[in-house]
């Protein structure tokens, strides 16, 4: 069933397509910052546009990726084919997360790892200092909460039985949805972006990228964002193994 | 029953209050090709779904190579099968190829080995293994969905409306695949609304309306001798039935100079002696065999014989 999954992320553009927009978004962003130069006095942006650009594209993409992964199934209604040839669909569902997470793993590697080289070299271009540990940091904390992202977006997929519904689902969650739970208080620090910048900050000590919501401690956040995920994938695996496939 | 790769044992499948399937109850013989027919809604699709364990019944029993539905022998029996449910479900943005390279990954079957070039050129289609499935017509659709359903060689193979959207060339090469699959070791399920076709096709058929099994059998012994077709001159129509009603035998006018005679257990040298003895010398005289139409129109639109 791997090796299946496997070679649909291959043939399938859309990964392909996820990957070379996010490469391209981060090399326009340097293009953009060489040609017109930084304002101000703001050296940085050298190296800081082209990362803006890859942590906003490594952010949407591993949402797309997510979704597209069990939504690619939905979409073409190829669903009720994967489970003729892996009826059980417990072991069809455990394959495809799988699948997502390593797709999203390696599609965020490739960007945050092709941005880092750009960043470094644009930094050369501009003549600045270029801080690859910190940079670095924030490259690691957006590839966790892009994990985390994904498989948010993997489950609403599921759940609504939609590629669209869940890629949309979670674009809305994590815009609006989310953002007003936050400014519950108490409850609003246990949201699930909230747990994903906390997971994240693991390896930046509280500097990456984020919404600057409430910080959690790693144990709490781990616990938050696995309590997220399991009500949401827990909801759409019952509704997929206990349901027709129509 | 002996040698069946599948049974449905008084199965029911309700959606709400309405029971697609009604205490459903029909096998399926090793290396045979049975047909299963109903109007629509008659609950086809449904019977198809439940085989293939995409729906679950509410109650009753299937068995698939002895495996009960709901076990996890279930599961595996259903890798042994081959399928093509309702419209073709396949990769739009991927190749032919590729449609079937991951069908085949899912069976263990390598992106390489020759059975994928094997089966394009089965089903038609190996002069448009690279293009992309979204270019296909509707008859390149359900040729691709046949070479799913077959690449892995499965021993059932669950073909519904398969003849979909084919044109006449692809019809007798459909017709003439299907009734290669029992010598190629398959057994084959499969279900139309070309009668004609699917009289041509199967050996078996099941017949279900409004989910419930109204006939099951050989397809020969379904379609049986119904009477004697008469062509007389014009003139002699009414002389002939005449003389067969004094001879205490049935008939009846349906055009001029055709004649239906009901000649029960009497040979047709019966009735061309009673004829002959009236002067009448019929233009032509043969069994009239009930097509696999009129039958299948008889027992769906009779309540009594559903009951």
């Amino acid at each position: 069933m791997f090796a299946a999954e496997l070679l649909k992320i291959r043939s399938m553009p859309a990964p392909r397509l996820a990957l070379i927009i996010s490469l391209a978004l981060v090399v326009i962003a340097a293009v953009i910052v060489a040609i017109v130069g930084p304002t101000g006095a703001n050296a940085s942006a050298y190296y800081d546009a082209p990362a803006t650009a890859a942590s906003i594209a490594v952010s949407v993409g591993a949402i797309v990726l997510g979704a597209w992964m069990i939504g690619l199934e939905f979409a073409s209604k190829t669903m009720r084919l994967a489970a003729t040839v892996q009826p059980s669909r417990l072991r069809l569902l455990a394959v495809k997360f799988v699948c997502a997470l390593l797709l999203v793993l390696f599609y965020s590697l490739v960007v945050l790892a092709l941005s880092l080289l750009i960043e470094a070299l644009m930094a050369s271009i501009g003549s600045v200092s270029f801080p690859f540990s910190a940079q670095l940091d924030d490259s690691i904390s957006l590839l966790l909460q892009s994990l985390l992202w994904g498989a948010f977006a993997f489950a609403l997929a599921l759940l609504f039985r939609s590629y669209t519904a869940g890629l949309v689902g979670t674009l809305v969650f994590s815009l609006l949805v989310d953002p007003a739970l936050q400014l519950i208080p108490t409850v609003g620090k246990y949201s699930f972006n909230s747990a994903a910048t906390a997971i994240g900050d693991l390896t930046t000590g509280g500097s990456s990228f984020g919404t600057g919501a409430p910080s959690l401690a790693l144990g709490v956040a781990l616990i938050t964002a696995a309590g997220w995920l399991v009500v949401f994938i827990g909801a759409g695996s019952a509704r997929f193994i206990t349901r027709d496939l129509g | 029953m002996a040698g069946s790769v599948l049974t449905f044992d008084a199965v029911t499948k309700r959606y709400g209050s309405r029971s697609a399937v009604d205490g459903l109850c029909f096998g399926v013989a090793e290396r045979s090709i049975t047909g299963l027919l109903g109007s629509n809604g008659a609950g086809k699709s449904t019977t198809m779904k439940l085989l293939l364990g995409l729906a679950a019944p509410n109650s009753g029993q299937i068995e698939l190579f002895g495996a009960s539905q709901g076990t996890a022998a279930f599961a595996d029996a259903v890798r042994r099968t081959g399928s093509h449910i309702e419209l073709p479900a396949l990769y739009e943005r991927a190749t032919a190829r590729q449609n079937v390279a991951i069908q085949c990954a899912g069976f263990g079957i390598g992106r390489r080995d020759p059975k994928i070039d094997a089966v394009l050129e089965t089903v038609g289609l190996s002069s448009r293994s690279e293009d992309k499935v979204k270019s296909f017509s509707l008859g390149m659709r359900q040729r691709m969905s046949l070479a799913l359903a077959l690449v892995h060689e499965p021993e059932l193979v669950v073909l519904d409306e398969p003849i979909n959207g084919l044109d006449p060339e692809g019809v007798v090469e459909m017709r003439e695949l299907i009734r290669s699959l029992p010598s190629r070791g398959m057994t084959a399920l499969v279900s139309s609304h070309v009668l004609d076709e699917i009289e041509r096709t199967v050996d078996e058929i099941v017949i279900i309306r409004e989910g419930k099994l109204i006939a099951e059998g050989p397809i020969a012994s379904i379609i049986t001798t119904s009477g004697i077709l008469l062509r007389v001159p014009a003139g002699n129509g009414d002389a002939a039935i005449a003389a067969l009603s004094a001879a205490g035998v049935a008939a009846a006018a349906f055009d001029t100079g055709v004649i239906h005679v009901d000649s029960g257990d009497q040979p047709g040298s019966i009735v061309a002696k009673v004829l002959a003895d009236a002067g009448v010398y019929p233009d032509e005289l043969r069994p009239q065999t009930a097509d696999l139409e009129s039958v299948f129109l008889d027992l769906t639109s009779t309540d009594e014989t559903a009951s």
